[in-house]
C-alpha cells in the first residue's frame, strides 16, 4: 500500500469504511430478491406439491401414498423453516405466521381443537373462506403433522375420510397463504419489495434504507432467541433427567433436527455466505474479528447439526452434543444481539417487534 | 420531521387553554415530576426506571421479568409494575426511591396483561386477568391497604382485557381485545373465527357492566388494546388488527358518551404507514389532544378530541407516550433508547435524551409535580 493511501485510510478509515445508505439499499434489495422471494416461492411450490400428493393419497389411501404424503409434508415444513425467520413484510399481517405454524403448543391445544373438528366433521369448515378463520391450531402445518404422524395414521384415515379432507384443506390453505404472501411482496406500487426499493425516497413504510436493514438484523437475531429458548432449552430441560422430548418441535414427525438445519441454513445465508453477501458485507474491515467469530459459529453449528440424529432430544446419549450446540447458539445470540448492532450502526427494534 | 398542517387551527384550540382535568397523580410537595417506564437494559435484563423531565435517571429497579405499563397510586407513594402478558407477577415499588415493597402473584389459572389502575382514593387496585381455563376476561380487585388481598373478581365484559382506566363518576373503562390466548401457547390466537373486541364501561364500585361498545362487524378483527381518557367523559382507543388490512382497518377510535365508538382515520398514506398496529395512546393534560404511537410504522399521530387529524411525527420504534403537563405537549419514548418531547403548537419534536443503552418498553407514565 502506498504511503498516501495508508494515510488516507488512517485519517478517514472509519468514514470510508462505514456502510452508506447506498450500501444498505443494495444489501436490502439483494436479500429481498435472492433470499426472501425465492424462500416464499419455494414454500409455495412445496405447498402445491403437498396438495397434489394428498389428492392421490386421499383417493385411495395406502402405505405408498402415505409415505409420499409424509415426504411432501417434510419438504413443505423444511421450506417453511427456511423462511420462518423473516420479521417483516407480508408475514406480519393477518396472523399468517401463526396460521402456518402454530408452535409451541404445550397444552395440546392443537390436539383438542383437532379432535373437536374431527368429531364435528363439518364440511363447511373446509371451504377456504371459512377455513382461513378457523383456529390457528387447526388450519396450519402443526395440525397436518398430527394428522399424518399419529398412531395408526393409515387406519384412521381409511376409516374417517374427513381426516384427509382436513389435510387437503390445510394444504390448500398453505397454497393460498403462500400465494398471498408472494402477491403482497411483488405487487407494484404498494408491495413489500416496492417499499424496500422506495426506502431511499422516504416512503410510507420505510423512511430510509437503514430501517429495512434493521428488519434484516431482527430477522437474524429474533429467530436465534426462539431457537435457543423454545427449540433447544425447552425440550432439553435443566438436566438429563428433566429432559422433555415432547417439547421438541416436530417430535411426532421426527423432523425437529431437520427444522433446525433449515433454520440455520437460512440464517447463515442472511448473515452472508461470502464476505460480499448479506449483512456481513456491511461490516467494515475493522470488524473482521467479529465477522470471523460469527462465520465460525454458523459453521460449527452446522457441523453439530449434521451429526445429530433425528431423535436427539429423546436420546440421553446425545445430551452432551445438545448441550454443546445450545452453548454455541447462546453465544451466537449474544454476539448478534450485543456486538453486531453496534458494528453495523443499526439498532435492534424492540417495540416494533412486540405484540401488545 | 413533524408534519403539522393545521398549526393555526391548533393555536386556536390551545388558546382556549383547557387546564388539567382528571386522573392526575401528584408528587409530594417540593418534588419534581417523574416519568416511569419499564425498560430493557444493555445487559439484557428487565427494569423499572424513573427519570426526570430532563431524562436523568432517578432510580432503576430490577423486575422479575419483562414489564409493560407502570401504574401509580394517586397519592404518589407507590408504583406497580405489572408483568407483561402472560406474566403472573406485580411488583410494588416505592415511588421516590425505587425500593421494592413486595410482590403480588396471580391466582392459579390466571395471568396478567401488563396493565392495572388504582381507584382515585388509592384503596383498590384493578387488574385485567386472563382466566385461561375458563377462557374469560376478568378484572381482579385488590385491597391495597390489606396487602393487596384479592377482594373481588369481576367479568371484564369480553375476552382478552388489556388496558383499563378509571374515569370520573367511578367508571372503569376496559379494552377487551377479543383475542383468546393461552400462556402456554405463547401469544397465539385461538379464536379468529369468533373474535369480537369491545370497550366496556364498568361500575368501579359494584363491577356491574354498564355499557359495551363494538366497532361495526366488518372491523371485527380489529382488537382494542389501549385507551386514554379525554375531556367530557370521552375515551380514545388504540387498536391492532388481525386482518391483513394494509391501512383499511381502523386503528384508533373515539367514544363519546351517548354517541358510541367511532373510528378515527389518518390520511390514507399515513394510515397505511401505521402497519395495522398501534401500541400506545395518551391524552394531553387538557384532555383535548390525543397522541397514538405506531412502533411498526415508526411514527406518532395526533388528533383533537373533536376527531380532527392534526398530523404526525416520525419516531423509529417509538411507543411510550405521556402527557408532559403542558397543553398539547407529550413526552415520547422509543425502543432505541430515545426520549423526546413533542409540542403540538411548537416546533415539533425535540430530543430530551438519547442512548444510555435503555430500550424503553411500550408504555410511559408520569407522576405530576405537586401543586
Amino acid at each position: 500500500m502506498k504511503l498516501a493511501n495508508l494515510l488516507l485510510l488512517i485519517l478517514f478509515g472509519p468514514l470510508v469504511l462505514a456502510a452508506t445508505p447506498e450500501d444498505m439499499q443494495s444489501v436490502n434489495l439483494r436479500v429481498a430478491q435472492e433470499q426472501v422471494l425465492p424462500g416464499y416461492r419455494h414454500f409455495h411450490e412445496k405447498a402445491e406439491r403437498f396438495r397434489d400428493t394428498l389428492g392421490d393419497f386421499c383417493s385411495s389411501p395406502d402405505e405408498h401414498g402415505m409415505s409420499k404424503a409424509r415426504e411432501g409434508f417434510a419438504q413443505l415444513l423444511a421450506a417453511w423453516m427456511g423462511a420462518e425467520h423473516w420479521q417483516f413484510g407480508a408475514i406480519e399481517f393477518g396472523l399468517r405466521r401463526e396460521r402456518i405454524w402454530f408452535w409451541p403448543d404445550k397444552r395440546g391445544r392443537s390436539g383438542r381443537q383437532l379432535s373437536a373438528a374431527l368429531a364435528e366433521a363439518d364440511p363447511k369448515l373446509l371451504a377456504q373462506d371459512a377455513f382461513a378463520y378457523a383456529s390457528v391450531a387447526v388450519q396450519g402445518l402443526t395440525a397436518a403433522e398430527r394428522l399424518l404422524y399419529e398412531n395408526e395414521t393409515l387406519e384412521a384415515i381409511a376409516s374417517q375420510p374427513y381426516r384427509c379432507l382436513l389435510l387437503k384443506a390445510i394444504a390448500g390453505n398453505m397454497v393460498h397463504l403462500s400465494g398471498e404472501i408472494l402477491t403482497d411482496w411483488q405487487r407494484a406500487g404498494d408491495g413489500d419489495l416496492a417499499a424496500i426499493q422506495g426506502a431511499e425516497q422516504d416512503n410510507d413504510i420505510y423512511p430510509e434504507p437503514a430501517a429495512v436493514t434493521a428488519r434484516l438484523l431482527a430477522s437474524l437475531r429474533n429467530p436465534l432467541v426462539r431457537i435457543h429458548q423454545l427449540k433447544l432449552a425447552a425440550p432439553m430441560g435443566e438436566s438429563a433427567t428433566g429432559a422433555r422430548p415432547k417439547r421438541a418441535e416436530s417430535w411426532r414427525s421426527g423432523l425437529g433436527i431437520a427444522n433446525l438445519r433449515s433454520n440455520f441454513a437460512a440464517l447463515a445465508a442472511l448473515y452472508g455466505e461470502q464476505p460480499d453477501q448479506g449483512l456481513r458485507s456491511l461490516l467494515g474491515e475493522r470488524h473482521a474479528p467479529l465477522d470471523r467469530e460469527i462465520v465460525t459459529a454458523f459453521e460449527e453449528i452446522r457441523k453439530d447439526l449434521d451429526k445429530l440424529p433425528d431423535d436427539a432430544f429423546a436420546d440421553p446419549a446425545q445430551r452432551p452434543a445438545l448441550e454443546a450446540l445450545l452453548a454455541r447458539v447462546q453465544s451466537l445470540e449474544q454476539t448478534v444481539e450485543k456486538s453486531l448492532p453496534a458494528a453495523l450502526d443499526i439498532p435492534l427494534g424492540f417495540n416494533s417487534l412486540d405484540g401488545d | 420531521m413533524g408534519k403539522l398542517p393545521r398549526r393555526q387551527f391548533l393555536r386556536g384550540l390551545l388558546a382556549m387553554g383547557a387546564t388539567g382535568f382528571l386522573g392526575k397523580v401528584s408528587a409530594r410537595a417540593g418534588e419534581p415530576p417523574l416519568y416511569l417506564s419499564a425498560a430493557d437494559g444493555a445487559d439484557g435484563r428487565h427494569y423499572l426506571l424513573a427519570f426526570t423531565p430532563d431524562g436523568e435517571i432517578v432510580f432503576k429497579t430490577s423486575l422479575p421479568g419483562r414489564g409493560h405499563a407502570i401504574a401509580m397510586r394517586p397519592d404518589g407513594g407507590e408504583a406497580l409494575a405489572v408483568a407483561r402478558r402472560p406474566g403472573e407477577w406485580m411488583l410494588r415499588v416505592e415511588l421516590r426511591s425505587g425500593r421494592i415493597l413486595g410482590e403480588v402473584v396471580a391466582a392459579v389459572g390466571r395471568h396478567f396483561y401488563g396493565h392495572g389502575v388504582f381507584s382515585p382514593d388509592g384503596g383498590h387496585f384493578f387488574v385485567p386477568e386472563n382466566d385461561y381455563p375458563g377462557e374469560r376476561g376478568r378484572i381482579g380487585v385488590y385491597a391495597v391497604r390489606e396487602g393487596y388481598r384479592k377482594i373481588a373478581d369481576w367479568d371484564s365484559g369480553g375476552i382478552g382485557p388489556h388496558e383499563l382506566i378509571y374515569l370520573p363518576g367511578d367508571l372503569l373503562a376496559v379494552a377487551n381485545g377479543g383475542l383468546l390466548t393461552h400462556p402456554d401457547s405463547g401469544r397465539d390466537v385461538l379464536n379468529l373465527d369468533t373474535m369480537r373486541s369491545n370497550l366496556a364501561l364498568i361500575d368501579g364500585r359494584s363491577g356491574q357492566i354498564l355499557e359495551r361498545h363494538e366497532l361495526a362487524p366488518q372491523w371485527r378483527l380489529s382488537s382494542i388494546r389501549h385507551l386514554t381518557a379525554l375531556a367530557d367523559g370521552a375515551v380514545a382507543v388504540a387498536m391492532q388488527t388481525q386482518a391483513d388490512s394494509r391501512g383499511h382497518a381502523p386503528l384508533v377510535g373515539l367514544y363519546r358518551p351517548g354517541e358510541g365508538l367511532q373510528p378515527l382515520w389518518a390520511p390514507q398514506s399515513v394510515q397505511r404507514g401505521l402497519r395495522d398496529y398501534c401500541g400506545s395512546i395518551c391524552g394531553d393534560s387538557s384532555g383535548r389532544f390525543l397522541a397514538v404511537s405506531s412502533p411498526r410504522g415508526g411514527r406518532v399521530c395526533f388528533w383533537s378530541d373533536a376527531g380532527d387529524y392534526l398530523g404526525e411525527t416520525a419516531l423509529a420504534d417509538g411507543c411510550g407516550i405521556a402527557a408532559s403537563g403542558d397543553v398539547g405537549e407529550f413526552v415520547l419514548s422509543d425502543g432505541l433508547g430515545g426520549l423526546s418531547r413533542f409540542d403540538l403548537a411548537g416546533t415539533g419534536i425535540g430530543v430530551i435524551h438519547r442512548g444510555q443503552g435503555w430500550r424503553w418498553d411500550n408504555h410511559l407514565s408520569r407522576l405530576a409535580a405537586a401543586g
